[in-house]
């Protein structure tokens, strides 16, 4: 609608919508941030923190059984798992947390859904000496009581949010109520590509990290870059943290949003395949929402990508056709699970099973010769009992 | 009743203060929130602002939370809203500003919403999550329509954007007396009387007070730096479905408290 002149947006998209009270203390923020990038102190020191405390660089695994039972593309495996609390969330984290240091802040708050997010933030306010509460909705907090035991046992106090749908969302909106009252001393941390400006921008920035490393592993292993990158698309953090160092290489894209028990169903996620164009948390972008503009419930077996929402740089890339992005179902993201459990004993998280079973579709039609790098953003043990409820044997 | 309307209004009021109780639309039912608007009209509020609900309110605490998703449980939606507002508008010509959230103005389509915002009598309108840059880009539409752009601003907004917010805004600039969402508050932060009369002098507009508000202790304190008091939480914490009858009669009387200290200036 409106003309787009300044920075903050991807295109039309992105933005900064938020009450006045933040104005300040977001300009604050991208102030600090654009300092910082340009500091070497402050690189040396995430990078130093990177290496020793979340454990990277992460491999680029060769799934080599998959690959020959499916019999075409081999399939790479860009290991965050690995990280440090068994996701990528680490990367951002780290990375907010020493630019809170840097902000003088003495809290930092986060929301969380799955709870990942959370305890990265846990685990970062524990290790800089910051007080830290995430805001976590209370169905959530049920369905996910070991990362809050986790959260508590790093020192930070868990918030239960009972408005609204209580659960991610929501837990997100009360994370940004009470930054408004807190801002002075308090950094938010949020966990993907998405809320006002400078936050799509920066969690991306943080997050390149997992696209630099696969560009120079599969530069060393196969001599050439990857026909296919595929990531899961919730948020979309570790989705833009892989594509972003290769948008100029000319390499198929591919972000697999969650379909839920079908998009024809009502009950998914899949913002930019069934969304509109609306400004939800802070920021133009494709909103699953009703005709008036009401934000709707979503629906996915992976409460990481359970959101309405998805980040502006891939409603930008979506609409620039610069990225595909195709769908996986719950019955397929469990079957992906299956799999890579069995054929190469690596549990992988339900989110980044998502990834992998539009992968292992695309594999099948692909030859021998083609190369598909899948982000497997994290590990699946927090999904056990998910699964076993599903009756999966 | 359109753009300009709200102007008259402080005018008239010379050194009395104007009472703007905000209400949900839809809350407690759609015919109690007509009823509570009649009530308010009838029993001193100089305007009236009506909310119109969104599911994800970010600047509201938790009363003015519970009464959007009342209202949106019960299917409230813009179209009901204009068609309620017309129908009071025919019963009393109390002027109305309307608060909503961007999301629900932008699916709409903003020049349809702003032009049934002129059928249904609106003098004003308020979105809270439209900062001033943001703003800037849908300028267009704002200046087009017959509306007062009501822009907010808060203890932290600075002079320079003050006076930029001086110049697009119009009606009153609604000044929020708190870091945080709105609700019932026991202490205003005592820069509040320095910020007012800051927030006066650099954008030149008539001022009203919002967020916090509940008491006429807090109310006495601060009449003479503003223009105006916005109070939602307080009143609508009074209603409920239940008790409709006897709960207007409540407000009524919280009316009579509040308009008694506003008309009572020097």
């Amino acid at each position: 609608m409106g003309k787009r002149y300044k920075t903050g947006y991807f295109g039309r998209f992105g933005g900064r919508f938020v009450p006045e009270v933040l104005a300040g203390a977001l300009s604050a923020l991208d102030a600090a941030y654009k300092q910082a990038k340009k500091d070497p102190a402050f690189k040396q020191e995430l990078k130093g923190l990177l290496k020793t405390y979340a454990g990277r660089p992460t491999p680029l695994y060769f799934a080599k059984r998959l690959s020959e039972h499916l019999g075409g593309a081999k399939i790479y495996l860009k290991r965050e798992d690995l990280c440090h609390l068994g996701a990528h969330k680490i990367n951002n984290t780290l990375g907010q947390a020493l630019l809170a240091k840097k902000m003088g802040k003495k809290n930092i708050i986060a929301e969380t859904g799955a709870g990942q997010h959370g305890v990265s933030t846990a685990a970062c306010a524990a290790l800089f000496g910051f007080g830290c509460k995430v805001f976590m909705g209370k169905i959530d907090v049920a369905r996910q009581e070991p990362n809050v035991f986790r959260m508590k046992l790093l020192g930070s106090e868990v918030k239960e949010v009972e408005t609204g749908s209580k659960t991610l969302k929501d837990a997100c909106n009360e994370a940004l109520r009470y930054w408004v009252a807190n801002f002075d001393h308090t950094h938010y941390i949020i966990g993907s590509v998405v809320g006002p400006h400078p936050y799509p921008l920066m969690v991306r920035d943080f997050q390149s990290v997992i696209g630099k490393e696969a560009k120079k592993q599969i530069l060393a292993e196969q001599g050439r870059l990857p026909d296919y990158l595929v990531a899961c698309v919730g948020g979309g953090s570790n989705a833009m943290g892989l594509f972003y160092p290769f948008l100029k290489e000319g390499v198929s894209m591919v972000g697999v949003e969650a379909a839920g028990k079908g998009l024809n169903s009502g009950k998914h996620c899949a913002s930019l395949h069934k969304g509109a164009e609306g400004v939800f948390q802070g920021s133009l972008s494709y909103v699953l929402q009703d005709h008036y503009g009401q934000i709707c419930e979503t629906h996915s077996i992976s409460a990481g990508l359970d959101y309405p929402g998805v980040g502006p740089e891939h409603a930008f890339l979506f609409d620039a056709k610069k990225v595909i992005y195709k769908t996986a179902t719950d019955t397929q993201a469990i079957e992906a699970f299956q799999a890579l459990s069995y054929y190469e004993g690596i549990i992988p998280a339900l989110e980044s099973s998502h990834a992998l079973a539009w992968a292992m579709d695309l594999a099948k039609k692909e030859s021998k010769r083609a190369i598909i790098v899948v982000n497997l953003s994290g590990r699946g043990d927090k999904d056990l009992n998910t699964v076993m409820e599903m009756g999966v044997k | 009743m359109m753009a300009g309307t709200i102007g008259q209004v402080f005018k008239k009021l010379g050194k009395n203060k104007a009472f703007i109780p905000f209400i949900t639309c839809g809350y407690p039912t759609m015919d109690g929130f007509e009823k509570l608007f009649l009530r308010l009209a009838d029993h001193g509020a100089d305007m009236i602002e009506v909310g119109l609900p969104f599911s994800d309110p970010l600047a509201d605490g938790p009363v003015i939370q519970k009464t959007s998703q009342v209202a949106l449980q019960k299917g409230m939606h813009a179209d009901i809203m204009f068609e309620s507002l017309r129908k009071l508008g025919k019963i009393t010509q109390i002027p109305v500003v309307v608060m909503s959230y961007f999301n629900p103005i932008y699916r709409y389509g903003l020049k349809r919403f702003f032009s049934e915002c002129n059928r249904s009598g609106i003098s004003g309108l308020i979105v809270p999550d439209l900062l001033l840059e943001e703003y800037m880009g849908y300028k267009k539409f704002f200046e087009d329509a017959d509306l007062d752009n009501i822009m907010m601003v808060s203890l932290t907004t600075g002079k320079e954007r003050l006076k930029q917010i001086g110049k697009i805004g119009k009606g009153f600039v609604y000044c929020v007396s708190v870091k945080g969402v709105t609700g019932q508050t026991a202490h205003i932060a005592a820069e509040i009387k320095d910020f007012l009369s800051m927030v006066k002098k650099q954008t030149g507009l008539y001022t009203a007070l919002g967020f916090g508000l509940s008491t006429v202790k807090q109310i006495n304190d601060i009449k003479e730096y503003t223009d105006g008091i916005i109070i939602g939480s307080k009143i609508l914490s009074l209603i409920g479905e239940d008790h409709f009858d006897q709960d207007l009669l409540k407000v009524e009387d919280f009316c009579r408290k509040i308009t008694g200290c506003l008309r009572m200036s020097p």
